[in-house]
């Protein structure tokens, strides 16, 4: 097999692995660290897509910080020592059947037209690197969204902050 | 496999189905959130293979997925600060205890 394959069917052992154990392991910060395994995985893809931007900014982001402040969280308030109530198994059935469900019912919605395969006549003649494009786009037809989204963060930390304060 | 677009709908799609289990099936507070997490990120995967192998000159969804990774993380900041909110008032992390609207 060619060497695209090869890393496809890596990346997507990292996803399936990760992605499945996350919500399946008992305790919390088992499901934390596949989750980081689901998101090197999902940082993979990226890359293997043509865009490296994403994936360097996917382990960036999402692993180095959100994942890092879900385990501080983790962390700080002992979810770890708290006892475990007992498993319902009806609602874990109906939670696999609706889960695995809508998302097979959803995904033979989405392959019932014709396969589409890479489009081998695109021809990259200027410099593709992806950080460059993504960058003009954000600050010339996307700049609104772009400033918009600062906000938004600025917000959420200062929501953030007001919250997990201590009520004297 | 590599170069097929129903490569990548399956995966995005293994992710929803694992998020949507985990967000129905735990009751830690935390583990909720992962789910939420891993939900979006499959919405992302089909986002960038779709911009991919559908409009090939375009780089829209990258674009998009910047906007996912930033509105995700914001997210989760006020997620977590609410969890460390509730565990404050109640020593628990078991949603089905959390049943009254005041704390």
């Amino acid at each position: 097999m060619i060497a695209a394959d090869l890393l496809l069917i890596a990346f997507a052992a990292f996803i399936i692995v990760g992605g499945f154990l996350a919500v399946e392991a008992r305790n919390i910060f088992h499901n934390a660290l596949y989750f980081g395994l689901a998101l090197v995985g999902v940082a993979g893809i990226y890359i293997l897509l043509g865009s490296e931007f994403l994936g360097l900014v996917q382990i960036l982001v999402y692993v180095g910080a959100i994942l890092v402040a879900i385990i501080f969280a983790i962390m700080i308030t002992p979810a770890l020592f708290l006892k475990r109530s007992p498993r319902n198994t009806l609602k874990q059935i109906v939670a696999a059947a609706s889960g695995f469900g809508v998302s097979a019912l959803l995904l033979f919605l989405c392959l019932q037209s014709k396969p589409v395969s890479w489009n081998q006549k695109i021809s990259f003649t200027e410099d593709v690197f992806s950080i460059k494009q993504v960058g003009a786009m954000l600050l010339s037809k996307y700049a609104l969204p772009f400033e918009i989204i600062s906000v938004v963060l600025l917000i959420a930390i200062i929501g953030a902050l007001l919250n997990a304060r201590e009520e004297n | 496999m590599a170069g097929n677009l129903t490569t990548y709908l399956i995966l995005s799609f293994f992710l929803l189905a694992c998020g949507l289990y985990g967000l129905l099936k735990r009751r830690n507070l935390i583990a909720l959130l992962i789910s939420i997490e891993l939900i979006l990120n499959g919405a992302a995967i089909s986002f960038l293979a779709f911009n991919r192998f559908l409009f090939p000159a375009s780089n829209l969804g990258e674009v998009f997925i910047v906007f996912i990774i930033s509105l995700a993380a914001a997210e989760a900041a006020i997620a977590l600060s609410l969890i460390l909110a509730v565990h404050q008032s109640i020593k628990t992390h078991n949603i089905e205890t959390m049943d009254k609207l005041k704390g």
